[in-house]
């Protein structure tokens, strides 16, 4: 084995021009490939960061009121009931917190924008509204009544600023439609897509007299835990959640992948009247985002198979050349009393080595550069929408390396098994004759 | 015989109603602003046109006409959309602090405030509305700005905590006879959100009080932000009682079918 891996590398360091290029072309694209997936794990990152700041804790208990089959409200109208059943149920390190969601439309002179609303408990959640990034004045402030804070990108659109007057325009739980002026006390950063969809934050209060709900009523109960890997059995804890709330006497609606505000028109044709309560996870709450977590997978995939091809094409070409070119080498070995088998392990450990060695190096190269350019990179406001950040998302990983490195060595070992055939077909005979 | 009249004191006499004039302390800012007020204010009921020209930066053109209905003893008003097409039927109705808009082609009643635009203008309900800046606003005296030898007072207003007004801030030009030339509107955060130019006025006179009302007759309005240009006419101006029954919604509805 030894003596074969000697001849091996002597062979590649012999065609050192060729091995080069090679070397450099799949040393390239084991690095693209851990680009890629260091941005889609970036992203993924940032989704569920933004996601669970804004408009999920990592388990949700809401609800759905109609009054009459033809309104609906996203609301719990008693909500220290449901406390107390999913309260004993929340895990250690987690807390619930009481959010109140909607949908509102913001105006400020002639301009309006239609956003999601999202009601926090300022005083409640305490050092957690930290975590949404403010750009101007502090989220502290909503615990005044009639306050509000926008996202950078509504504000823009509505033309306000910190202290202006802006009008909240919704529809009341009863169906009638109410007004409220509030002052801006805050404008939070752009948080990609969720910036425009659901960019308006104001207090539990503030949404309960704007939406005409009752006190005591919210919009949801969140499980929040500490950090965005809580390692948190979603789906197990939210059928616990469900059980118990249906051994308590609530209508419990069943499971679905989509988020709240996408139940709401299919409910509203529904002919019931009432309280139903909907227990999501974040990832329920995100699906309408999925779009874009299947498409970066998507890339990753054909970066993926792209690198196999360069991979597998390159070391076929290459092998294949050198074959021919060491025709009386591989004679003289045969002469010599060298098996077929070891002339095939020979060209086959040749190919592995070279994507071994290059995709290693050029995947460890690409995982030290994107560390260095993680949130270093602007991006334009645009794609930052898609991608939850101002800046490039990357996250590289150990396993995203090992993963590149695996996927480049046995291409280019599967790549060598014809041309190692080939040569290994060859009778001392005919290898001698070229001499 | 003529007596002469000592040179000394014909000076005095001549001195003495200017410096009467000069002594006499001038109104504060509030009081000016009150006197706006009184000068504007009407105790009969008000029924009027009004008519709007909006000129968009790209030259788009659009008329408004609207009828406008106050009873001020009550703090009620009704304006309603007689054109465009499109939109006559609408109208906007507030009693006491309640506002509502209604969109005539919906049937639906939505609640408003004063700091919204109406009919996708940059015009709000308070400039149809009775002169309440006293009642919503503290003055502060910014002294006087002569303009081709008039004297303008400058009073800079700030709306009062709670109180709803369509302008965080207004800066007031008074001429000399009390009347409101120019008036600029800031939100709170000090930008330029309206500069008006009030082109003339008219003078009625109240049926109830028997005294002379101002009423504006012309005004220019300008937002600073994108351009847009609204000339306002205030016209077929009457003081004169109104139907007890018109300041309901089922009046406006009722005005479609």
């Amino acid at each position: 084995m030894r003596g074969l891996l000697g001849i091996a590398l002597r062979n590649l360091f012999l065609r050192h021009e060729q091995g080069l290029l090679l070397f450099a072309v799949i040393a390239a694209a084991s690095g693209v490939l851990v680009g890629v997936m260091s941005l889609s794990a970036g992203v993924a990152a940032t989704q569920k960061d933004v996601v669970t700041t804004f408009l999920s804790g990592e388990l949700n208990v809401g609800g759905f009121f109609k009054v009459h089959p033809d309104s609906i409200s996203p609301v719990v109208g008693d909500a220290a009931k449901v406390r107390a059943v999913v309260e004993p149920l929340v895990p250690e390190g987690c807390l619930l917190r009481e959010r109140g969601r909607g949908q509102a439309t913001a105006g400020a002179g002639r301009h309006r924008v239609r956003s999601y609303v999202v009601a926090v408990d300022v005083e409640g959640e305490g050092a957690a509204l930290r975590r949404f990034k403010v750009k101007d004045g502090a989220l502290e402030a909503l615990s005044r009544p009639h306050t509000v804070a926008l996202s950078t990108q509504l504000a823009g659109r509505l033309h306000v600023r910190l202290g202006d007057m802006a009008t909240l325009f919704t529809q009341t739980v009863g169906g009638q439609r109410n007004a409220l002026d509030v002052e801006v006390v805050a404008i939070t950063e752009r948080a990609g897509l969720l910036g425009e969809s659901a960019g308006i934050l104001v207090s539990n209060a503030t949404l309960r007299e704007l939406d005409g709900y009752r006190p005591g009523s919210a919009g949801v109960l969140q499980v929040a835990c500490a950090g965005p890997d809580s390692g948190l059995d979603v789906d197990g804890l939210a059928g616990q959640f469900r059980d118990s709330l249906r051994q308590a006497g609530f209508d419990v609606l069943p499971p679905a992948r989509e988020a709240y505000g996408d139940k709401l028109s299919p409910l509203l044709r529904e002919g019931w009247a009432g309280q139903r309560v909907d227990v999501t996870t974040w990832e329920d709450e995100s699906a309408f985002l999925g779009f874009i977590s299947a498409g970066l997978a998507a890339l990753t995939v054909l970066v993926g198979a792209i690198t196999l091809a360069v991979v597998m094409m390159g070391l076929f070409v290459s092998l294949s050349v050198a074959v021919r070119e060491r025709t009386r080498e591989v004679g003289t070995l045969r002469a010599v009393g060298m098996q077929r088998r070891t002339v095939v392990g020979m060209f086959m450990l040749e190919g592995m080595l070279l994507g071994a060695v290059s995709s290693g190096l050029g995947a460890g190269v690409a995982a030290g550069v994107c560390i260095l350019l993680r949130d270093a990179i602007s991006l334009p406001e645009a794609l930052s929408g898609f991608l939850f950040s101002d800046t490039l998302p990357l996250a590289p990983g150990p396993g995203h390396v090992v993963a590149a490195v695996i996927l480049a060595t046995v291409g280019a070992t599967l790549a060598s098994i014809i041309p190692a055939a080939r040569a290994s077909s060859l009778s001392p005979r005919s290898a001698m004759e070229s001499l | 015989m003529r007596t002469r009249i000592p040179m000394p004191s014909a000076l005095l006499a001549l001195l003495l109603p200017v410096l009467a004039v000069a002594a006499e302390p001038k109104p504060s800012a509030d009081e000016l602003v009150r006197q706006v007020d009184k000068r504007m204010s009407m105790q009969s009921d008000y029924r009027g046109v009004v008519r709007i020209r909006e000129t968009r930066k790209d030259g788009i053109e659009r008329l408004i006409e609207m009828q406008v209905y106050r009873r001020d003893s009550s703090q009620n008003f009704l304006m309603v959309i007689t054109q465009p097409r499109n939109m006559a039927g609408g109208g906007y109705l507030r009693i006491g602090k309640n506002l509502w808009e209604y969109n005539a082609a919906l049937g639906h009643w939505e609640r408003t405030t004063r700091r919204a635009n109406i009919v996708g203008t940059i015009a709000c309900e308070g400039d149809f509305d009775r002169s309440r800046l006293a009642e919503d606003y503290t003055a502060v005296d910014e002294g006087e700005e002569v303009i081709q030898g008039t004297r303008y007072r400058k009073v800079y207003l700030s709306a009062k905590p709670d109180t709803e007004v369509s302008f965080a801030h207004l800066r007031l030009w008074l001429d000399p006879d009390l009347n409101i030339v120019k008036r600029i509107g800031y939100a709170p955060s000090g930008r330029v959100l309206r500069t008006d130019l009030v082109r003339s006025y008219q003078k009625l006179k109240d049926p109830m009080t028997q005294q002379p009302v101002i009423h504006y007759r012309e005004v220019f309005e300008q937002e600073e932000e994108e351009g847009t240009q609204l000339v306002v006419r205030y016209e077929d101006v009457q003081l004169a009682p109104l139907s007890p029954n018109l300041f309901t919604k089922s009046w406006l509805e009722g005005r479609l079918r």
